[in-house]
């Protein structure tokens, strides 16, 4: 198989912009993306656009903004793993060779409040006010406390590193530091998640140059590999961590590196508890040690395996479908030495990107240089 | 709960979703499931093919609505349609026979709440649609 490079990368801030349209916003990113490649718009053989809620053939009317005419246009719904997902299908059309460039474009205007609109209309988990995202992760939280004495403040922490790291992002949506009684005594959302413990909805968009490893780069030192990436949805006896764990191993598989490996994550903290679920998910600590994880330090811009240097969804935003996508930016200029004032000051060789969502879907990108 | 019968049978109030509860024999709450015939998983609530071995030959079975809190929440900040229902609690609970079921607890304070204590089913009014009561499944502490 084809070895598949990310050749470019590229960002729109995340916030509310109400003077621009999704299209906007995407063109701006993948400009940027195809820019930072120094490759030919000519080159890119295919158009994988990452979107829940811009409507039919977004993907098309975005390509038509970047005067991208007559390429397959590819829409990819995953929900908040749509991102991720699309980079793991650009990648696998690159690898059985239909293409040798693919650009994905991650993108979302999304209305303020709690996330509307999640499964069927009319089903009994939506009749009876169940498909809410805060509650879905508040039952998480209180089982994990539960069974394992995970702390309110062990929560709380990873707001407050997050948002710490999203002031170094210029891409950041909230680039306010806050502090751990800032973080406990906001407004309870789904207890024990306070609002501060739950990202934001936002606008946002997010692009990659995905290259067949052969092509003749302008600037090939700054590509980096994409190693691998598995999809996954829950099994009938299964939970969200499970299907999250299973993914990153079959990820890891592919990728041929074990936990052991990784010197960055940006990982799916839409909710506190859900990062520390993923120290744990991902292999990073043992289980049920999540908690104690990062208030040992280990996740830290100076820890052992920085998680979210970009602010994570907590603070740099989540417009579903860039997340995915925004992830693997901070990943590569993180490994390219390019994050500017949160540089990590080793320059990460493995890097591993993980996104997670309604309904139990899991999506895992590892990256290496 | 007889009140609540009352007004179903006269259609001062109509279940949540159809066919998501039933009245046993003994005139007591029962969830409608699902159970596959294959191989006998069964869930809450009724799926069309069995998620376990992926036989097609799906039954109807009638579940007890008793068993543990295994977590729950507070919901503050609900849907769109809920937002002057809150706050209310959710409870996931696994039935006696397995079965994990998602539903509101109710007659319950807020810090009284454990995982683990006993629960049991119950018909509660969740809202008023259209000038009637919406009905379904609860837990309240056994």
């Amino acid at each position: 198989m084809a070895n598949v490079l990310v050749a470019g990368v590229g960002m729109h801030p995340t916030g509310r912009f109400s003077d621009k349209s999704y299209r906007d916003l995407a063109t701006v990113a993948a400009v940027a993306a195809v820019e930072d490649a120094g490759l030919s718009w000519d080159h890119i053989g295919v158009l994988f656009a990452s979107h829940t809620r811009q409507g039919i053939s977004a993907g098309q009317q975005v390509a038509h903004d970047l005067g991208l005419a007559g390429i397959p246009v590819v829409n990819v719904e995953n929900a908040c793993a749509s991102g991720t997902t699309a980079i793991h299908e650009a990648a696998t059309w690159i690898e059985a060779g239909r293409v040798d460039v693919a650009l994905v474009v991650g993108f979302e205007k999304m209305p303020k409040g709690v996330i509307s609109g999640l499964g069927e209309p009319g089903s009994y988990e939506d009749r009876m006010g169940l498909n809410v995202m805060p509650a879905l992760y508040g039952l998480m939280a209180q089982k994990h406390m539960h069974r394992y004495g995970t702390t309110v403040q062990q929560m709380a922490l990873v707001s407050v590193k997050n948002h710490q790291n999203g002031v170094l992002n210029p891409y950041a949506q909230y680039r306010k530091a806050v502090t751990l009684e800032e973080v406990l005594q906001s407004r309870m959302v789904a207890d024990p998640l306070t609002l501060l413990q739950c990202c934001p909805t936002s606008d946002g968009a997010a692009a990659v140059v995905l290259v067949n490893g052969s092509t003749v780069l302008p600037n090939p030192l700054r590509a980096v590999r994409w190693a691998g990436s598995a999809v996954g949805t829950m099994r009938f006896d299964s939970d969200e961590s499970e299907v999250s764990h299973r993914t990153a191993l079959a990820a890891y598989e592919a990728a041929s590196i074990g936990p052991e490996d990784i010197e960055l994550v940006e990982c799916h903290d839409a909710f506190t508890i859900g990062e520390i679920l993923h120290y744990e998910e991902l292999g990073l600590c043992p289980e049920g040690e999540g908690g104690r994880f990062i208030e040992e330090g280990h996740t830290w811009l100076n820890g052992k395996v920085p998680v979210n240097p970009s602010g994570g969804l907590q603070s740099r935003g989540h417009p579903l479908g860039m997340t995915g996508v925004a992830q693997v930016y901070e990943a590569v200029v993180q490994m390219r030495g390019e994050a500017g004032d949160r540089q990590l000051a080793h320059w990460p060789k493995t890097a591993v990107t993980h996104t997670q969502g309604y309904a139990g879907v899991a999506a895992v990108g590892v990256l290496q240089r | 709960m007889s009140a609540i019968l009352e007004d179903l049978r006269k259609g001062h109030a109509i279940p949540v979703v159809p066919n998501v509860f039933a009245m046993g024999v003994d005139g007591s709450l029962r969830l409608a499931g699902s159970e596959c015939q294959k191989c006998q998983w069964r869930t809450f609530p009724r799926v069309k093919r069995c998620l376990r071995c992926h036989s097609g030959n799906i039954g109807d079975v009638l579940l007890i609505p008793q068993g543990i809190v295994d977590s729950f929440t507070v919901v503050r900040q609900g849907p769109l349609e809920w937002t002057g229902l809150v706050p209310y609690v959710l409870v996931r609970v696994l039935l006696e026979d397995g079965v994990q079921v998602v539903s509101h607890l109710r007659e319950c304070l807020t810090e009284d709440i454990r995982i683990g204590m006993s629960v049991r089913g119950e018909l509660a009014v969740l809202f008023e649609e259209e000038g009637r009561s919406v009905v379904g499944p609860v837990f309240v502490p056994a």
